[in-house]
């Protein structure tokens, strides 16, 4: 990964076409909403520099909800609470993008409060990818009452110092939530990551997966804290954290927390940070690829580990092409965003 | 008949253990020659060894390839001007697809030789084409490198990347090994529509019915380190029947 200057392009009257064709879109420039498609079942509200996107009960839109936030003016900083709200028997794809517009630093703070209401179901993916001068704080809470369901896909392709911090509460019973992280980082870019999964109640599933690839002097922190309260019989809980080091000064540190108070449960996870593959280097280039592009590949393969579990195939290979672009120190835009 | 390679006195080692103790071998265009031997001989070392492993030190000794000082070489490099190992025992690689792999390896081919990359269809065109030669199911191209093939499906898959690449000099080491008589068949039939005038075979192998498939013009007997017979095709035959131990009492007096 060469070091990355990621601007978003602004190509006057910009559509990010990440992902899909179905997509409803919402982009919102420093704060304040400047182009919106017809929402459909969606409620978009504005306030205070920050959106508020709402489905009422029963509603299941087909195709999905985009959000774009993107930070322009120069040196601003931004600082938003955000609410997410989706009734019972709901059930909804949403899309949450963030970017910066030009190579300046940016400084944003960024929470999303998400309440998933009974027996509804929402798949979130968050992508994020700003220049690495931008420091963000990324907060996302995440309240499932009974019979909720969530995946969520956090894929961090860029940024300057990110910290992304996911909670995932279960305040009904027999709810369940699917995680999946992947961060990228080179140059002396920083991310660090909390993950706080709170098991209140019995009968609930938890399960993530969270990869980085570290390239350059890049830092990454991994820290999963699972809290299984003594009520919550019949918990599962899963983590894993994997690193790929694809340079010697990259760090990664990694640490889970399992604190349980309940006893019938299952609970696990596996933390590893490791380096490239000598002997698949060795096979692919004994094929004629070269050790640089050998190394591609093998960082694409343990990406896709992550984003393989993406369902809609749209997006997932816009995500692939954009990552192994990422990978390659060639994106500078979301792909669609610079083809449009 | 032009020379592809001609290894000269090559002794290699690994970590203190010297594993070989001095070969002298030259293919030519157009010929296929065998290497029998006991466990433990050093066929596996010496196909390592040429294909650049660097877990092996090569400490006497010379290898020309296509008239080029070949143990200077990267791995790619090698396989660039036509080297190509079937591995005895091909590793999986969980992430990257069979057909993500081998596109990366055709189109670096290509651009060695100041080629254009194919296009996604008339990729698709060749790979297709070259799965027929080993009667692999097109499905097999999705699917993470090696992961979850049975073994025979490996070594189908190593011919399958041979064809793909069109190698000058091409060692099987024990591609027949653990193969079923209808894989063999495959495996046997997809190398005798590769062959040609133009290009070479090593075949690494403990059975005679191999080579009643691929018939070799020359047959060598490698043992300790050392080729210690070589003959034509009826060898293969006498060791089936007699086993190596004469040849190696023989060599010994
Ligand atoms: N990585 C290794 N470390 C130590 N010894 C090795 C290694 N690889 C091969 N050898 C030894 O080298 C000798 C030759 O092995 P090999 O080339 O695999 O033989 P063959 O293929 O003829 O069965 C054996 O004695 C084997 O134990
Ligand atoms: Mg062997």
């Amino acid at each position: 990964m060469k070091d990355l200057k990621y601007i978003f392009k602004d190509d006057g009257g910009f559509r990010c076409g990440v992902p899909l064709m179905d997509s409803r879109q919402v982009v919102i420039t420093d704060g304040v909403i400047n182009r919106m498609d017809a929402t459909g079942d969606y409620i978009i509200k504005n306030p205070d520099g920050a959106f508020s996107l709402s489905l009422q009960d029963g509603r299941r839109p087909s195709g999905s909800i985009q959000i774009v936030k993107v930070l322009d003016n120069p040196g601003s900083s931004a600082k938003s609470d955000n609410y997410i709200t989706v009734g019972k028997e709901s059930s909804s794809r949403m899309l949450l993008c963030y970017h910066t517009m030009s190579e300046a630093a940016y400084s944003s703070v960024e929470k999303v409060h998400v309440s998933i209401q009974e027996n509804a179901s929402v798949v979130l993916t968050v992508m994020q990818n700003q220049n690495s001068r931008s420091d963000c704080e990324f907060g996302l809470v995440a309240d499932l009452a009974q019979g909720a369901s969530l995946k969520l896909n956090l894929i961090t392709l860029s940024g300057g110092e990110t910290r992304n911090r996911p909670s995932i509460n279960f305040t009904g019973e027999h709810a369940g939530c699917e995680v999946n992280g992947l961060y990228l980082a080179d140059g002396s870019q920083k991310i660090d990551t909390v993950v706080n999964i709170n098991h209140m109640v019995p009968y609930c599933k938890s399960s993530q997966l969270f990869r980085g690839i570290l390239n350059g002097k890049a830092v990454t922190k991994f820290n999963g804290v699972i809290y299984v309260a003594k009520d919550a019989q019949k918990t599962e809980a899963f983590q894993a954290n994997n690193n790929l080091l694809s340079s010697e000064q990259a760090r990664a540190y990694t640490q889970p927390h399992l604190i349980i108070y309940a006893d019938d449960v299952k609970c696990s996870h596996g933390a590893t940070v490791g380096n490239l593959n000598e002997d698949e280097l060795f096979y692919l280039r004994s094929r004629g690829i070269s050790l640089e592009e050998a190394r591609q590949l093998q960082q694409q393969a343990f990406a896709y580990g992550v984003l393989s579990k993406i369902d809609n195939v749209e997006l997932r290979r816009e995500l692939e092409i954009m990552t192994a672009k990422r990978l390659r120190g060639e994106l500078t835009g979301c792909m669609a965003c610079v083809k449009g | 008949m032009a020379n592809l390679i001609e290894i000269k006195n090559l002794h290699a080692r690994i970590g203190e253990k010297e594993i070989l103790k001095g070969i002298n071998l030259t293919v030519n265009e157009g010929e296929v020659h065998a290497i029998m031997g006991p466990n433990g001989s050093g066929k596996s070392t010496l196909s390592a060894v040429l294909v650049g492993n660097s877990a092996y030190e090569v400490t006497e000794g010379t290898v020309t390839f296509m008239g080029k000082d070949l143990l200077k070489l990267l791995p790619e490099e090698r396989s660039w001007l036509g080297l190509f190992l079937s591995f005895q025992y091909p590793i999986e690689i969980p992430g990257v697809t069979n057909v993500n792999f081998m596109k990366a390896a055709v189109n670096e081919h290509r651009k060695y030789k100041n080629l254009p990359p194919l296009s996604a269809a008339e990729y698709l065109k060749l790979m297709r084409a070259k799965m027929g030669i080993v009667e692999m199911d097109p499905s097999f191209s999705s699917r993470g490198v090696n992961v979850g093939f049975s073994g025979g499906e490996k070594k189908r898959n190593e011919i399958f990347q041979m064809a793909m690449i069109e190698p000058k000099l091409s060692i099987l080491d024990e591609t027949d090994s653990g193969l079923d008589v209808d894989a063999l068949r495959i495996v046997a039939n997809g190398v005798n529509k590769l062959k040609n005038s133009g290009n070479g075979y090593i075949l690494i192998t403990h059975y005679e019915r191999l080579l009643d498939y691929i018939v070799p013009d020359f047959v060598h007997v490698l043992y300790n380190g050392k080729i210690i017979k070589t003959a034509g095709k009826e060898l293969a035959v006498e060791i089936e029947s007699r086993g190596y131990d004469g040849f190696i009492k023989e060599s010994e007096k």
